[in-house]
């Protein structure tokens, strides 16, 4: 592959553009013949990467949203018949018998937290923004980022193929726990796949993260200090620091029962000298970080747009940043919270319930930044800044239920049911998928050179926020009321007989949020082939990636790298008549 | 550089403001209030129900609130300072220490009002459903969860358990017991689906499983506990009035998992004892 050279020579150290040979690269990258396969396919471009991993991500999103109004289906009609593609799926019947609804929610929520929302948010997003921003021509090391790719795309195939098995596709839950998980109780290839697709798709966060802290670390252009990193770029490195400490934790894990299934060893079985909970504490121990790992990229995005579209620097920067890495540090040792009932010594629940409770005091200081950032500002409500209100409004519904499920006696009855349903969604799910959305309407000018359409994005975040802020209260409604998680009929429980309409109603919801979709899926197409082009710096942004040229040139800043002069969020700083000022201004 | 409130005043407004919220937030966990939201939960039947409930509702309004003022601020703001040609936002960083200040005292205060009152009625909810009742008074059950059943032994009028063999087991002998050889097992009471106590009397429940984790999940009365192979994890209860309850499985088993349930006989003392009777081996 002839890019090899020209990306590793200019990523050799920031000032190579100085150096004969670099400029011979620069003023090749433009015109330098490479094939579709090196530069579409097997790319080490972190702008073609990053778009790779949108495609992947918005592929399993389908997916995943797919399985969801299929549960939704079966939770609406109970055992009726799924019109039109019924037979097709599930053979004569066409009903959703109980394996195929193990297998449905297992599948939606591994794919949708490790081939849809993880591939979003961290894979382009951070493929995207952190060179951009940092002011780098590309990763730290662009093959490892390639390699984190295709590691992902192998655990998605692998996922994918386990469907297919005759032996039964996983079914245990996204969290597949011993003993339903091991050889005696989940037999055949299917739950065999699912850890080794994990395995792969969690090495490929691994690859991702340490290329993102060696890139913000080594990477960072002239000036740029780690005070002036934007907060993107910050939520980013944050979460890839979760990703390094707890990924292997899970791996660790997973081959263990890899090997409690394949190789008759007895790590988490009770007769073999072990306990089942070993497996809990360990998933669980990179569980909740998972969580996080998801939301921070969000919350930076979220504080930077704020910004950008009040006209407003960052309110308290420093203390968001603080904030950031204290809900890092906390989020650590907080994982016994999701096992109040597993047979925990009541003292520890104790403990954890403590430490859960804080992680309170930064997240609130986070969201009070948020409004200290919008007041007195110069509001534009553009898409972008549409979708982060709505991320502020479903956050801070997701964030304060949170603390229901950490109160240790209150969550003894509220686990398992749909009430944690609710608030996870709320949490993982509706607000990142929300400041998803918010990302890739702000950077797709400078992703694909054109703009979307301004109105068509408006409409569906407004009805996208209503409709997500509408499912998962009603579903912590009916957790409330102590209905059960994973269950795929409810008909034979009289504690939930008065409440049991309201599946009928989310259904509706969550197949109009479907519909919704179709908003975007069409601006997307359409803006890609027919929008308008983009100018530069169509949002008067003041970060690096609105300095160069749309689209970024291979290598990114054409013959010099930009400097940096001054913080990211300088907007309407008295004296400065054009309102805002880049950060590579002098 | 400037900040949004400054003076010692507004401090001491904001402090008058939190006294005065925290008496309105404690409002709904006020028994006869409480009554009033009960739609939102399942009838509550035991003896430490209230307690949880209470939490519960003492959240819905302090979390509710939080949020109405997080939409409210954020709408006012949306309008207030929604762009106009011509008008500046107003410059400032909000990194002096008199603003990091005031946002660490108002999260601190949200802290207050809501976390560490909740740690507080948490602790105290679980006084309640961890202090066991004395051994003497109660009546002790086994619970046995295996795919996709909920299974129940009494010691019998001797008072002892037999011994309990999972390796023995037999569809008629979910336990595994051995009554030829074991004299406490000979009038053990075991039964399948359903399972009966008495009404205003503590109940001790030892529970295992034999296969995967199951969770045993009792919502009338707020306490839920997995039962875990190779483990006995233990919960109490007292029903506090007569009737039939649910008993579902809270952790998923496998293919049937949702099909797992089982019935709650609540009954007076006399009634029990005939319930026993009818079940005697």
């Amino acid at each position: 592959m002839d890019s090899i050279p020209i990306n590793a020579n200019i990523n050799a150290a920031p000032e190579i553009h100085e150096s004969p040979v670099a400029r011979h690269v620069d003023a090749h990258a433009g015109e330098h013949s490479q094939s579709f396969i090196s530069k579409y396919i097997f790319s080490l471009d972190h702008k073609v990467i990053a778009i790779q991993y949108l495609i992947g991500g918005i592929f399993f999103l389908c997916i995943g949203g797919f399985m969801a109004m299929l549960l939704r289906w079966q939770l609406a009609m109970p055992h009726e018949p799924v019109p039109l593609i019924g037979k097709m799926l599930f053979g004569p019947t066409g009903a959703i018998e109980f394996n195929a609804y193990n297998t449905l929610f297992t599948l939606h929520g591994t794919i949708m937290v490790f081939l849809a929302v993880t591939p979003i948010v961290f894979g382009t997003f951070g493929n995207f923004a952190i060179p951009l921003q940092v002011g780098a021509r590309d990763m730290a090391i662009p093959s490892l980022n390639m390699a984190s790719f295709w590691s992902y795309v192998t655990g998605g195939i692998i996922l994918l193929a386990s469907l297919l098995l005759s032996t039964g596709a996983p079914m245990a839950g996204w969290t597949s726990y011993p003993p339903l998980s091991g050889p005696l109780m989940s037999p055949g290839w299917g739950q065999t796949m699912w850890i080794l697709a994990l395995v792969f798709i969690g090495s490929s966060s691994l690859m991702g993260a340490v290329n993102y802290i060696a890139t913000v670390l080594a990477m960072r252009t002239k000036g740029m200090t780690l005070g002036r990193l934007p907060l993107t770029v910050w939520g980013l490195f944050f979460s890839a620091v979760l990703n390094l400490l707890f990924i292997p934790v899970v791996a660790a894990a997973l081959i263990l029962l890899l090997m409690d299934r394949v190789a008759g060893t007895h790590f988490y079985a009770a007769d073999g000298g072990s306990t089942p909970l070993l497996f809990q504490h360990l998933f669980w121990f990179f569980g909740h970080p998972e969580v996080y790992i998801l939301i921070l990229p969000i919350w930076g995005l979220v504080s930077d747009l704020l910004s950008v579209f009040s006209r407003k620097p960052a309110f308290g920067y420093k203390a968001t940043v603080i904030s950031m890495a204290a809900i890092t540090a906390v989020s650590g040792i907080v994982w016994g919270h999701h096992m109040y009932t597993a047979g925990m010594s009541p003292k520890l629940s104790k403990i954890f319930m403590g430490l859960t409770m804080l992680v309170s005091i930064p997240s609130a200081v986070f969201f009070l930044n948020w409004l200290g950032t919008l007041w007195r500002g110069s509001i534009r409500f553009t898409t972008p800044m549409l979708f982060c209100l709505g991320v502020v409004f479903v956050f801070s519904l997701g964030g304060l239920t949170g603390i229901f499920n950490a109160a240790e006696t209150l969550d003894v009855y509220l686990h398992d049911t749909y009430f944690v349903i609710g608030h996870f969604h709320m949490t993982l799910a509706a607000s990142v998928l929300l400041g998803g959305f918010a990302g890739i309407y702000y950077w797709f000018p400078k992703m694909f050179g054109r703009d979307m359409i301004s109105w068509l994005g408006k409409v569906h975040c407004v009805l996208s926020t209503l409709l997500v802020i509408f499912i998962f209260s009603v579903m912590m409604y009916l957790g409330s009321h102590g209905m059960l998680r994973r269950s795929c009929d409810y008909s034979q429980y009289e504690y939930l007989k008065p409440v049991l309409h309201w599946n009928k109603t989310i259904s509706h919801a969550v197949f109009t949020f479907g519909a919704v979709q179709a908003l975007f899926a069409f601006n997307f197409i359409y803006s890609l082939f027919w929008g308008r082009k983009a100018e530069d710096n169509p949002w008067e942004a003041g970060t690096l990636e609105w300095a160069t040229s749309t689209p970024p040139p291979h290598g990114n800043f054409g013959d010099h790298l930009p400097e940096v002069h001054r913080g990211p969020h300088e907007y309407s700083a008295p004296g400065d008549a054009s309102g805002f000022a880049m950060q590579s201004q002098a | 550089m400037t900040t949004p409130f400054h003076s010692s005043k507004q401090i001491k407004t904001c402090a008058w403001l939190a006294a005065g919220a925290q008496s309105f937030l404690t409002w709904p966990a006020r028994a006869d209030v409480a009554d009033s939201l009960r739609w939102m939960l399942p009838e509550s039947v035991s003896s430490y129900g209230p307690s949880v409930d209470k939490l519960y509702y003492y959240l819905i309004m302090t979390t509710g609130t939080a949020f109405a003022i997080v939409v409210l601020a954020v709408l006012y703001m949306c309008v207030r300072y929604r762009h106009k040609d011509g008008q500046k936002a107003y410059y400032t960083h909000g990194n002096s220490w008199s603003s990091t200040a005031l946002t660490l005292f108002l999260a601190m205060m949200v802290f207050t009002c809501i976390d560490m009152n909740v740690v507080r009625m948490s602790n105290a909810a679980a006084k309640e459903t961890q202090t066991y009742p004395d051994d003497a008074t109660a009546i002790h059950i086994h619970v046995l969860a295996q795919q996709f059943n909920w299974r129940f032994q009494y010691a019998g009028p001797d008072g002892k358990f037999g011994k309990i063999d999972l390796k023995k087991d037999s569809t008629e002998n979910f336990f595994g017991l051995d009554p030829k050889a074991d004299p406490d097992a000979k009038d053990d009471v075991t039964t399948e689906a359903s399972f009966c106590v008495p009404v205003n009397t503590p109940v001790i429940l030892e529970i295992r499983a034999k296969d995967v984790i199951h969770s045993f999940f009792l919502p009338n009365f707020r306490i839920k506990q997995d039962a875990v192979p190779g483990m006995k994890t233990q919960c109490w209860f007292q029903a506090t009035k007569v009737g039939d309850y649910d008993v579902a499985c809270a952790q998923l088993c496998g293919m049937m998992h949702s099909q797992m349930h089982a019935r709650l006989l609540v009954r007076e003392q006399k009634e029990y004892e005939e319930w026993l009777k009818d079940h005697a081996p």
